[in-house]
């Protein structure tokens, strides 16, 4: 025989006790009820250990305070989640809950998949209770206008830099873009491998992109009246060259191709100073230099003095509609956004609260990544720049279609005004077409 | 050579007459019976189903433009210059991948079946790369790739190379930055499929050759390279298949970029059926894919035919 | 081509088998044979190995090393991001899971494999190309784009949130490897063999049993290892076939810890090594039957 004896039996037992295991759980763990209890499955695409945490205990929360209704915790890889939330609808396994992004709403509601929560929201008197920005900004995600999810909290854009550098280097916080492109440019030092600035020249570019350049030019929305993109608007353009300038610069040369894990890889390795982005990744930068080395900022107003402010995308939870618990599922649903658990929610998470009355608490004003956007929102210029996430070609236009153009822009084969009007058409067509229904 | 014939019974032709004519014929067809049965459940209807969708408009973003659209995806596919560039890619991709790990495998197995000190840890370790997971092995070389994070920088500082500089993203590197990840994975497949191959030849092969005079060139060319040539052909061909559809590193260390050229076709599939759901135009990919890899292996396996094929 | 022996693997020079014959007097020019034949083998795998471990190193280097550290020794060592993974993401289960799956996957595809590539080496049958070729056939559409139907049939069957469902797929995606491979070692053992067997009375299987099945062994290692571990590494199915995170495998518990918000490349790095761990150790194990020597003696001239 091949096997010896005792090796062939081994193999047999270890299989045999794993197949036991394995085959435990033959049925699906469907939402029903046991002992009248009901079972709701909730879906999560942002998994990060920290944050899996956090949920689940705002979940044991939520139990205690509601015995008979039970959720069932599943996580999703932040990289396919997508593609496993399709799958799902089209074979009609939904969960209850999920919790999507702003950007992923369009593309849920068209497959019809998300229950409307307008009447729920209004009967439970939350228009008051909620911040009517992100309650805005919420119904914005959608192509219809309604609200599929729960404005719980938000995120936005900041601009972090390493404290210790810029005290070493004599620099103070930056306040005005020039500020930051002098820090920049004095940090950067390439024979030791050193840069100012991490830019984004991979996938996700473009978030960043409008972080950096639609303040700076003060432009306030992404497209006007008439449907057409104020990507091409000459404001906008010339913001975008003097961006696009620190690449190669002030910048690694390998930026060209960097997306976020490069460039957070780069930030907590000291090779670069500053960094754009949102709020939510505060806990990774603290984690992996310390809090005393990490400042944040928020992009600076224009030279006309107007404060755009980006990236105030509404992060919640929606419902589907297929769930066979929406009763259950929005008492949920109300947890996240009630004072106990937005508190909560909100606090372990870095993001802002949609809550009012937690919006006041003490604590928001601690995380300086936190108390940077919270107080950007007090210059009564300030305007919240929407991203068009209704649209369903968003995704397929600044991702797919844009980037390439975008490595050209940077390697010297396409200048920035070609390549902003290019897409600009693109964004308008789009635009147009959705305006039109 | 002198080699050493066992003589042959007229008789054995089969085995023992116990089964009756009827059974005996059908044998082979219940041999590959678990085979073909699960084949046909679990593959045929889903491969069918991308040839169903090919004719489709299919976009889960905007479903109201669903419905049958006859040929009109492999249209838009003619006058799409990335389907072209995507292509040549992937046969650029393919080629190299394969023709590399190939060369390097054959070098590692006929290395690695020598009889050396250590040898049984070498071989553990060298076969090792192809047990990590696809991905680890994306995130490892993105790590050895970053300029701060990888190696890159320790080279800068005893003075070889810049800072801030990545294989990954320079023009002209990236392709074989790219190359060389992949190939730290496809290596070991060839050198253990080879290896295994290599101990049913007999060793009196080699030493009658030895008092033949021939030298290591000539044994590798008569002895060795016939005997492991039908693995061989076929492990290529099936390697070849997996490269051309496997994006997981390409996706990850570049993205298909920078500026798109680095995607191959399946890449181009998974952007566009997946990150953009353009089921339909993706599915139309797919079946072109499809048709060239079994044109190719049609004409890879009648070219490699030997004359000695089935006994 | 000839008929073969079995006997000891391949060695240019063959200390063992010169000491079984009359010692043959070295001569100096021997000796210098002797070693550059060594440079020429030790050389180019030192260069191997190097290529192959210098990506393990970095592996064990950020899994071991505090995060923002940047020696590139893993000093002072530290074992937090192992509490990170271990913990945090309830890797103990998805262990076991593989396990089952790519233990399960290992046998079914290692069993179709030898009842199929008997059938390709030794028979002769109409719609043996038609097998072949459709056998092929299915590698050419990559998974990604038959996860609706797929899901469906499994729904059809009831094996929906069953690792079962991913035995299944991740055995017959390997399937066509597995059988022609399978049937590349088969073919590699003479028919004179068995054909002895049956003179001597054997049914076909039971010569196979005795006489094929032990000539097998590294074919065998080589075929069930690639199944185990393309198995083990199996993400895309695991993650959009299972529905409970009691079920999911260690791929995708990797994958938690990637993410836009997240990228703890220590802690990754950590689960990294403890998804590796065991597959290394398989090798470590299985690598011995890859070259073991054949015991003679199975033919009588």
């Amino acid at each position: 025989m091949i096997f010896s004896r005792k090796s062939a039996v081994a193999l047999a037992a270890i299989l045999a006790s794993t197949m036991a295991l394995g085959a435990c759980g033959t049925g699906a763990d469907a939402g029903s009820s046991e002992n009248g209890e009901v079972v709701l499955e909730l879906w999560d695409t942002d998994t990060r250990p920290e944050r899996t945490e956090n949920l689940k205990t705002l979940i044991s929360m939520f139990e205690a305070k509601n015995p008979g209704i039970k959720v069932n915790y599943l996580g999703l890889p932040t990289d396919s989640y997508m593609q496993k939330i399709s799958t799902a609808i089209a074979t009609k396994a939904t969960p209850d809950i999920i919790t999507p992004k702003a950007s992923d709403i369009s593309a849920l509601v068209a497959q019809g998949a998300l229950a409307p929560l307008d009447g729920d929201f209004k009967n439970g008197g939350w228009e008051d209770k909620i911040s009517p920005a992100m309650t805005k900004s919420s119904r914005a995600a959608a192509p219809d206008g309604k609200l599929y999810l729960t404005p719980a909290t938000s995120l936005a854009d900041v601009i972090y830099y390493r404290s210790d550098l810029f005290k070493d280097a004599g620099l103070s916080a930056p306040t005005t873009w020039d500020d930051f492109y002098a820090a920049a440019q004095k940090l950067t030092d390439k024979q030791s491998g050193k840069f100012g600035y991490t830019f984004r020249g991979g996938s996700g570019f473009f978030s960043q992109f409008v972080e950096m350049v639609y303040p700076q030019a003060g432009v306030e929305s992404v497209f006007r009246a008439d449907g057409t993109s104020t990507l091409d608007d000459p404001a906008v353009v010339e913001a975008a060259e003097k961006y696009a300038a620190l690449y190669g610069k002030d910048t690694a040369a390998s930026d060209l191709t960097a997306d976020f894990k490069t460039m957070v890889a780069q930030f907590g390795a000291g090779g670069a100073a500053m960094l754009s982005h949102s709020i939510g990744s505060y806990p990774n930068h603290v984690a992996a230099l310390g809090a005393d080395k990490v400042g944040a900022v928020v992009p600076f107003p224009a030279k006309s003095g107007k404060s755009v402010l980006t990236g105030r995308m509404t992060t919640g939870f929606s419902m589907f509609q297929a769930s066979a618990h929406k009763e259950a599922a929005w008492k949920f649903l109300q947890y996240t956004m009630s004072v106990e658990g937005n508190s909560f929610w909100a606090q372990k998470s870095g993001y802002l609260p949609g809550n009012k009355e937690v919006a006041k608490e003490s604590w928001v004003t601690q995380n300086p990544a936190m108390q940077a956007s919270m107080t950007a929102l007090e210059n009564k210029d300030a305007v919240l720049l929407e991203q068009p996430y209704y649209l369903p070609e968003f995704n397929s236009i600044t991702a797919t279609e844009m980037l390439p153009e975008w490595q050209k822009v940077l390697q010297g084969q396409l200048s920035m005004k070609d390549f902003l009007t290019a897409s600009a058409a693109k964004l308008t067509k789009a635009q147009q077409k959705y305006m039109k229904k | 050579m002198a080699v050493i014939t066992p003589t042959r019974s007229v008789r054995a032709k089969h085995p023992a007459p116990s089964r009756r004519a009827g059974i005996k014929s059908l044998y082979p067809y219940f041999l590959i019976g678990p085979a073909a049965i699960l084949t046909l459940v679990f593959l045929v209807y889903p491969v069918g189903s991308v040839f169903y969708y090919s004719l489709q408009h299919s976009n889960v973003t905007q479903p109201w433009n669903d419905g049958f659209a006859g040929l009109d995806n492999f249209i838009a596919m003619g006058a799409d210059p990335l389907f072209w560039r995507s292509l040549a890619f992937t046969g650029q991709w393919v080629a190299v991948e394969v023709g590399l790990q190939f060369i390097f495998g054959l070098a590692l197995a006929l290395l690695i079946n020598k009889t050396f000190i250590g040898r049984g840890i070498a071989r553990a370790l060298v076969f090792s790369p192809w047990a990590v997971s696809g991905i680890l092995t994306t995130t490892i070389w993105i790590l050895i790739y970053n300029p701060s994070t990888g190696i890159g920088r320790y080279f800068a500082d005893i003075g070889i190379g810049e800072y801030g500089v990545s294989l990954l993203s320079g023009s002209g590197t990236t392709f074989w930055a790219v190359v060389l990840a992949e190939m730290w994975k496809g290596i070991p497949f060839f050198a253990i499929l080879i290896l295994a191959d290599l101990q049913s030849v007999s060793l009196e092969l080699y030493e009658s050759a030895d008092v033949d005079g021939a030298g290591t060139i000539r044994k590798f060319v008569s002895i060795t390279w016939p005997h492991i040539r039908q693995a061989i052909i076929i492990a290529t061909l099936l390697r070849a298949v997996w490269e051309f559809n496997n994006v997981d590193l390409l996706y990850t260390l570049t993205g298909g970029g920078p500026a798109s050229s680095t995607t191959t076709l399946p890449l181009y599939v998974a952007q566009t059926a997946i990150h953009d759901r353009d089921f339909g135009y993706g599915s139309a990919l797919t079946v072109v894919a499809f048709l060239i890899l079994t044109f190719f292996s049609l004409v890879y396996l009648r070219i490699t035919k030997s004359k000695e094929d089935d006994k | 081509m000839t008929s073969l022996l079995p006997t000891a693997p391949l060695t240019p020079v063959q200390p063992e088998a010169a000491s079984k014959q009359a010692p043959r007097p070295l001569s100096a020019l021997k000796k210098r044979e002797r070693r550059t034949d060594r440079i020429l083998t030790y050389a180019p795998l030192t260069l191997f190995l190097i290529f192959t471990l210098v990506p393990f190193y970095w592996m064990l280097l950020f899994a071991f090393r505090p995060a923002g550290s940047t020696s590139l020794v893993p000093w002072p060592i530290t074992f937090d991001h192992f509490a990170t993974v271990w913990n945090g993401s309830g890797f103990g289960i998805y262990f076991q899971n593989s396990l089952f799956v790519a233990g399960m996957s290992l046998l079914t595809s290692t069993v179709i494999a030898l009842l199929g590539g008997y059938a390709l080496a030794r028979f002769r049958f109409r719609g043996k190309t038609l097998f072949l070729v459709a056998m092929l056939c299915t590698q050419f559409v990559p998974g990604a784009m038959m996860l609706i139907p797929l899901f469906e049939i499994f729904n059809a069957v009831g094996l929906t949130n069953n690792l079962w469902s991913l035995i299944i797929s991740d055995t017959v995606f390997h399937l066509p490897l597995s059988l022609i491979l399978m049937a590349g070692f088969i073919r590699n053992v003479p028919m004179e063999l068995e054909e002895a067997a049956w003179v001597d009375g054997c049914t076909r299987i039971r010569a196979f049993r005795l006489v094929v099945l032990p000539l097998l062994k590294p074919g065998i290692v080589a075929v069930g290892s690639f199944a185990f571990i393309s198995a083990w590494n199996n993400f895309l199915f695991a993650i959009m076939f299972m529905s409970s995170q009691s079920r999911f495998t260690v791929p995708v518990g990797l994958s938690y810890l990637l993410g836009e918000f997240g990228a703890d490349f220590g802690a990754l790095a950590a689960g990294g090594v403890v998804a590796i761990v065991p597959v290394v150790l398989l090798f470590a194990y299985v690598q011995k039957f890859l070259v073991q020597g054949l015991s003679a003696g199975a033919v009588k001239g």
